[in-house]
């Protein structure tokens, strides 16, 4: 018995089929059409894309007048302003340093997002590569590589993310690549999983009886069939991404201060908390708002793919 | 003799968000106490959402039941309480799914699964249960001894006498059987099949055989209902059906079979397909590819008429198709 | 009618084709031993039940499975010896037609890109142009699909249209041979009719030779010049169509004619019962394989080794009890 509605509406499918239109609509925008309709998604999504346009302005403005905007009202230091409550000169108060908390975040947002982002391609390119070669050949070398996956999902992600940025030099490439390995295994598996589902299907037989090759096979047949759970473990894993960054830099691993990451700014108010609520709460609302967002957005992309999924 | 099941104009509609599915359309049809009657129809025809519409099985958001009764005895369905549907499923209506891959429960061995259902109805406990199970699985051909084993170690064929015997479990009055067989390899959809029939003859059953196949139907049912675009076109006593065909749709169906027993050159088919049913045609629903069709037929819905004594048709022209002339002669005098 | 047969030449021959699978459990033994040919614009009908192996017979001859042993001598040359080139080249002249019309299409390709891939792979047709265009366009006439579907997606169509799709891809390359595996299986009635039409009438304007594998019955007879009957890998019948319905040997394909429902309330068939169910194709114990199943089954029938013997021309039969030899004198 369906308890849901989304599994309600599934099963009256089943029973009485779906009406086609021959309008050449592709499973694209069929899955945008769906997509729209999910509200919660659409709010994720109107979210995130306003932290990317806070993202592109605040590198914008530096390129523009050369920083000094940036180091006037974030790291220019005003004591006098110590600790300030949110009042209306300043929305969000002030830090320890009586630097303004709005102004801040609106500079710190690039790195949140832009971490997480390249976190997450790194982890999809070599995450997808392992678990497509796995999938394909199976046998010893799916034995060999997926071995390798099961070693790394046995370390905690946040050890294993310490562990290589000590290894490391300290730079942003370096803390998004110390951020995306540990999530390497995860998109191996789907990767793998869905590799192997793919190419056994009839269609891929009929491209071998039409004489294609290995390659043309995987890369043309096989691999764009697979994208759909990628892309939603994609959107998901962001969200975890800058979770992850946040917590690296709370530790002081990650980016330090006096550069206005959120984490960052969370960790250096962590000794104010008692006596500035909205210096550790407001970067830390904001780290939440965000990995919520990210998560409804990833939901609504997985409901849109999951349905053609099935069929 | 009491009707076990009388269905008087039965529609549901499903609100979907690309249109409104005509899923049924003021369908009738009713069937005696102890009788078989087979269900005919393609996919999309709209015979399973009939079936679990009667054990009230459809999610009623998006479905709808937008007219019709459905009465069990004197009693109608439709107008039970929750408490009440739930008393008569599986006790007194029983159904059989399609797919007994998935019909089964693969975390249950298989007389546990009996026995949940004859526990649920018959209120005895666990181990008389258990005991009534093992019973049922001699009688569906299975060995006792093999009752705690899963569903996964067993065959197609076998896990289909399991669905059979959780079905009958509980001597239901009237078994829906939803394409019982399809999955089945020829063979085993004879071997279970007769033991339906004995299981009926033994328990006295009414049957609905839901299927597409005309030979199950001709074999095995006393009495046919051909199902198209959600209504019944056309329904009566097998003989009839099958030798004295009044509608068009049932004619295309029996000459898109090639026989085993005949010598066809070259199969009839209908051409086209079935209408969308959230853009069904104006005036009857198979004027689009009936070859008899003419103005009246595209504009005006037809009403079911009689054409027999155990037989009756929707169609605005009965008999047309046979212009009196029986398909046995039709066949003896070459069919080409 | 047997002058008619041996003007035509052989189009394909299968000599002792074997393929096993290696499983945790043991040596499957898919197709075991199977012989047959066909002549040039017939039909072949393969017909068994689940696990009787007629799938894995048609991909080993198109070489989708590697065979284990034995030759498939298609216009002369021997297929299994081939190299991945020369290989490519004859997947030209064999094509295949897939059971499930939902899973046999890519979900990402229009149908006029399912239909120009093998030529693309081929490189027949420059891409993108108005001949690889035209050539398109002229298999969806072909088969029946209106033109104004070129660029809709599989998921958009019913499962008639979709196999139509399948069998325009077949036939892109021109092939002389295609394997039908099953191809209406999956279909609602009126549309398998629509549907063999079409490949019947096909057959009639290319004089294309068909390997048709089902488990039904009535189709098969339908459609086939020859029949071939397969149990767990082996054949236990084959010969003319109209033979096996006149006259079958053996008990199996007693059996399966018997068991399928006739579409007449009036006609009652003897049944020919078997008793249990299909055993494993894995590890097979030598003798008759059947003899589990059968009701005549002797103690002879499951010692002696497995054999086809001619039982009247062209009809052969592996059956160590019912299977006589035809007496020389007849012929």
């Amino acid at each position: 018995m369906a308890f849901t509605r989304k599994a309600q509406l599934e099963e009256a499918l089943k029973t009485i089929g779906t009406p086609s239109d021959y309008e050449g609509r592709t499973l694209w925008q069929e899955t945008k059409a769906r997509f729209f309709r999910n509200k919660a998604a659409v709010v994720g999504m109107c979210f995130v894309i306003f932290l990317l346009i806070l993202s592109v302005a605040s590198y914008v403005i530096d390129l523009v007048d050369g920083g000094k905007l940036y180091t006037a009202l974030c790291l220019k230091q005003d004591l006098p302003h110590k600790l300030l409550a949110p009042c209306l000169a300043h929305p969000f108060g002030c830090d320890e340093y009586g630097r303004d908390i709005m102004l801040r975040m609106f500079w710190g947002t690039r790195y949140s997002i832009s971490l997480g982002i390249l976190s997450v391609i790194i982890a999809t390119i070599l995450g997808c590569t392992i678990g497509s070669v796995a999938g394909f050949y199976g046998g010893r070398i799916d034995d060999f590589l997926m071995r390798i996956m099961d070693v790394m999902l046995a370390i905690p992600y946040t050890l294993l993310a310490i562990a290589i940025m000590s290894a490391l030099s300290s730079n942003i490439f370096n803390l998004a690549l110390s951020i995306g390995i540990p999530e390497v295994p995860q998109f191996a598996r789907i990767m793998r999983a869905q590799v192997m589902t793919i190419k056994d299907r009839d269609f891929v037989e009929a491209a071998r009886a039409s004489g294609a090759g290995t390659a043309r096979i995987i890369l043309g047949s096989i691999i764009p069939n697979c994208f759909a759970p990628v892309i939603v473990q994609c959107s998901l894993r962001v969200a975890g991404a800058i979770l992850g960054i946040a917590g690296l830099s709370y530790i002081g691993l990650g980016i330090q201060p006096p550069t206005p990451e959120w984490g960052a700014m969370l960790s250096s108010a962590k000794n104010y908390i008692r006596d500035a609520w909205h210096v550790t709460v407001i970067p830390g609302l904001a780290i939440v708002l965000t990995v919520l967002a990210l998560n409804m957005f990833g939901d609504g992309v997985r409901d849109a793919l999951d349905p053609n999924m099935k069929r | 003799m009491s009707k076990v099941l009388d269905i008087k104009n039965l529609t549901v509609y499903f609100e979907m968000s690309d249109g409104i599915v005509k899923a049924v359309n003021d369908l009738s049809l009713s069937m005696e106490k102890g009788t078989t009657l087979g269900v005919v129809g393609e996919t999309g025809a709209g015979k399973t959402t009939m079936a679990k519409t009667i054990l009230r099985l459809i999610p009623m958001p998006p479905g709808s039941i937008k007219s019709g009764e459905i009465y069990y005895y004197d009693q109608d369905i439709l107008k039970m309480t929750d408490s009440e549907i739930r008393e008569v499923r599986g006790k007194k209506i029983s159904m059989i799914f399609q797919d007994p891959m998935t019909s089964l429960n693969p975390v249950l061995t298989v007389e546990d699964q009996i026995a949940e259902v004859i526990e649920l109805h018959e209120h005895l406990n666990k181990a008389q249960s258990l005991e009534k199970a093992r019973e049922m699985l001699e009688m569906v051909g299975i060995p006792a001894r093999r009752g705690s084993e899963y569903p996964h170690q067993f065959s197609g064929g076998m896990k289909q006498r399991v669905v059979i015997a959780i079905a009958m479990a509980c001597n239901p009055d009237l078994l829906l059987a939803d394409e019982p067989t399809t999955a089945l390899d020829v063979t085993i959809q004879a071997q279970v099949l007769d033991m339906m029939r004995e299981l009926r003859d033994k328990q006295g059953t009414s049957l609905i055989l839901i299927t597409h196949d005309l030979g199950v139907v001709a074999q095995n049912c006393d009495h046919v209902a051909i199902v198209y675009a959600g209504e019944v076109v056309e329904f009566g006593e097998v003989h009839e059906i099958y030798n004295r065909t009044a509608h068009p749709y049932t004619v295309g169906l029996l000459n898109s079979v090639p026989k085993l027993n005949e010598n066809v050159k070259r199969l009839h088919p209908i051409d086209g397909l079935m209408p969308d049913p959230t853009r069904l045609p104006e005036g009857c629903f198979f004027a689009p590819r009936c070859p008899y069709a003419t103005d009246k037929c595209q504009s005006e819905h037809p009403q079911t008429v009689a054409v027999g004594l155990d037989h009756s048709v929707r169609c605005h022209y009965p008999g047309i198709t046979s212009n009196n002339v029986s398909n046995t002669e039709r066949r003896e005098n070459g069919n080409e | 009618m047997s002058d008619e047969r041996a003007e035509r030449k052989d189009q394909l021959i299968v000599r002792n084709l074997k393929k096993y699978f290696q499983t945790p459990s043991g040596l499957l033994h898919a197709v075991d031993d199977v012989t047959f040919t066909i002549k040039e614009g017939k039909t072949l009908g393969v017909v068994g039940e689940s696990g009787c192996g007629k799938s894995t017979l048609g991909r080993a001859i198109l070489r989708l499975h590697e065979p284990t042993s034995g030759e498939v001598i298609f216009d002369g040359v021997d297929v299994t010896k081939l190299s991945a080139g020369e290989m490519k080249k004859m997947r030209t002249n064999m094509q295949i037609i897939f059971q499930d019309p939902y899973a046999s299409l890519d979900p990402r390709k229009t149908i006029s890109e399912a239909i120009s891939y093998p030529l693309s792979v081929h490189k027949l047709y420059k891409p993108r142009s108005e001949e690889l265009n035209k050539k398109v366009l002229e298999m969806m006439d072909l088969v029946g699909l209106a033109r104004r579907l070129k660029n809709t997606y599989p998921h958009e169509l019913d499962g008639g249209r979709r196999q139509r799709i399948g069998i325009a891809r077949a036939l892109a390359l021109n092939p002389k041979f295609i394997v039908c595996d099953e191809p209406v299986s999956a279909l609602d009635v009126s549309i398998q009719a629509q549907v063999l039409n079409l490949m019947q009438d096909l057959q009639e304007q290319l004089g294309i030779t068909y390997m048709f594998i089902t488990h039904d019955m009535s189709v098969v007879k339908h459609l086939s010049d020859d029949i071939v009957v397969m149990y767990l890998g082996q054949m236990v019948e084959k010969c003319p169509a109209e033979r096996l319905f006149e006259n079958p040997v053996h008990p199996y394909t007693k059996a399966l004619m018997s068991a399928i429902p006739v579409a007449n309330p009036d006609y009652r068939v003897e049944r020919v019962v078997l008793k249990g169910e299909l055993t494993s194709p894995i590890n097979p114990e030598p003798g008759c394989r059947f003899a589990k199943r059968c009701i005549y089954a002797t103690d002879e029938c499951r010692n002696k080794p497995y054999e086809l013997i001619e039982v009247e021309p062209d009809h052969f039969v592996a059956c160590p009890q019912f299977a006589k030899p035809m007496q020389p004198a007849e012929s």
